[in-house]
């Protein structure tokens, strides 16, 4: 009886254990990429890797078509704007939750020509969308997170436009509106 | 007291690693969950908000950073359409006609998730640089060694995962993944 008793405890235990380590990996995954790129550019500053080919290793299944930017974005000092300039073809602006859900994308498409302009708040606010009129305002689930730009490089004749794209993004703190 | 102490710390012990296996089966070696087409596999909900405590950790694991379904579908293939594990060591066809998308790409990974070395930095196809057929159909050859034609090197050891990734899909493959044509996956020839 008395071990039947533990079996039971060890398997209950054994599920919260298990959906606690689930729960964890995408949070713990996506922690670790951020302090990785906090290290090299830090907070709220664009990172510009080169075309991923076998040696990038920081994260996993990379595009070897895609120019990434990355931002890491903390909003503890409050809203963070990003700006940028697509290129022809396909391009896109992903913000990622620190649990590594897409919580917003925007596409060339999408902006139809325009330049990007969003601005990353953590708490609502109307006097921004007033200081920005032409700004996409989102506020995310969590107050860090990450941006990923993304510009299509099919060949060798867009790998310039490609890269003035990547070069165009930027990544920084704005002083809330009043 | 010290018996008690021995019993708390052997239910604890057997517990974590009862967690850490389950998981671990789980995420890696249960197959990604959702559609299938033929031997490729894909998930909706992957790079959602609305994902599922398991299909966020699978993704994390083997796709961080995925876009939602709206923006890119990944079709994910580590099987041919027998149903057997994907060998780099061995040469595999891919059969199929241009997908209903912006743009798509056929990608290359060994066993850990990374593009695989080789000398030709030949590391996916795609729409543009794929050599079709007159009739619109492709052929893409996956092998460790050259082959004429679309030839994607796979390396010589371990796994191979291939992955589709479709940009801004149809909506008619947005509403039914399931019946998306995608190329078949089947073995040719030996394996070095």
């Amino acid at each position: 009886m008395k071990v039947a008793r533990l079996a039971a405890l060890t398997l209950a235990l054994a599920v919260v254990l298990h959906l606690g380590i689930v729960w964890l990996i995408p949070q713990a995954i996506t922690g670790i990429f951020m302090s990785r790129v906090i290290a090299q550019a830090g907070a709220n500053h664009v990172l510009t890797p080169p075309l991923p080919t076998d040696t990038a290793r920081s994260v996993v299944m990379p595009s070897p078509d895609l120019l990434y930017a990355v931002c890491v974005y903390d909003l503890a000092a409050g809203p963070v704007r990003i700006t940028a300039q697509p290129p022809g073809g396909y391009w896109s602006a992903a913000v990622y939750d620190r649990n590594s859900d897409n919580i917003f994308t925007l596409n060339d498409r999408d902006l139809a020509g325009r330049p990007l302009d969003l601005i990353l708040t953590p708490t609502p606010n109307a006097g921004l969308q007033a200081r920005f009129p032409a700004a996409r305002i989102v506020q995310p689930p969590h107050g860090t997170g990450v941006l990923l730009v993304r510009a299509l490089v099919l060949d060798a004749t867009n790998m310039q436009p490609a890269l003035q794209a990547q070069a165009s993004v930027h990544c920084t703190p704005t002083a809330p509106a009043g | 007291m010290i018996r008690k102490l021995a019993i708390a710390l052997a239910v604890l012990l057997a517990a974590c690693g009862l967690a850490a296996g389950s998981a671990w089966w789980v995420l890696l070696h249960s197959g990604p969950q959702g559609v299938a087409v033929g031997a490729w596999r894909m998930n909706t909900l992957a790079g959602s908000a609305n994902a599922d405590l398991y299909t966020r950790a699978r993704v994390a694991l083997t796709g961080l950073f995925a876009l939602n379904a709206n923006e890119t579908i990944y079709f994910e293939a580590s099987r041919d359409d027998a149903g057997h594990p994907l060998r780099a060591a061995c040469r595999y066809t891919l059969t199929g006609r241009g997908l209903t998308a912006r743009w798509w790409s056929i990608t290359a990974y060994a066993d850990d998730f990374f593009l695989i070395p080789n000398a030709a930095q030949r590391f996916s196809y795609n729409m543009g640089n794929l050599a079709f057929a007159p009739d619109g159909s492709f052929i893409l050859t996956t092998a460790p060694d050259a082959q004429p034609g679309n030839w994607l090197p796979t390396g010589r050891q371990g796994g191979l995962h291939l992955l589709l990734r479709l940009y801004n899909p149809a909506p008619a493959v947005l509403a039914q993944p399931q019946a998306t044509p995608l190329p078949s996956i089947t073995p040719a020839g030996d394996c070095r």
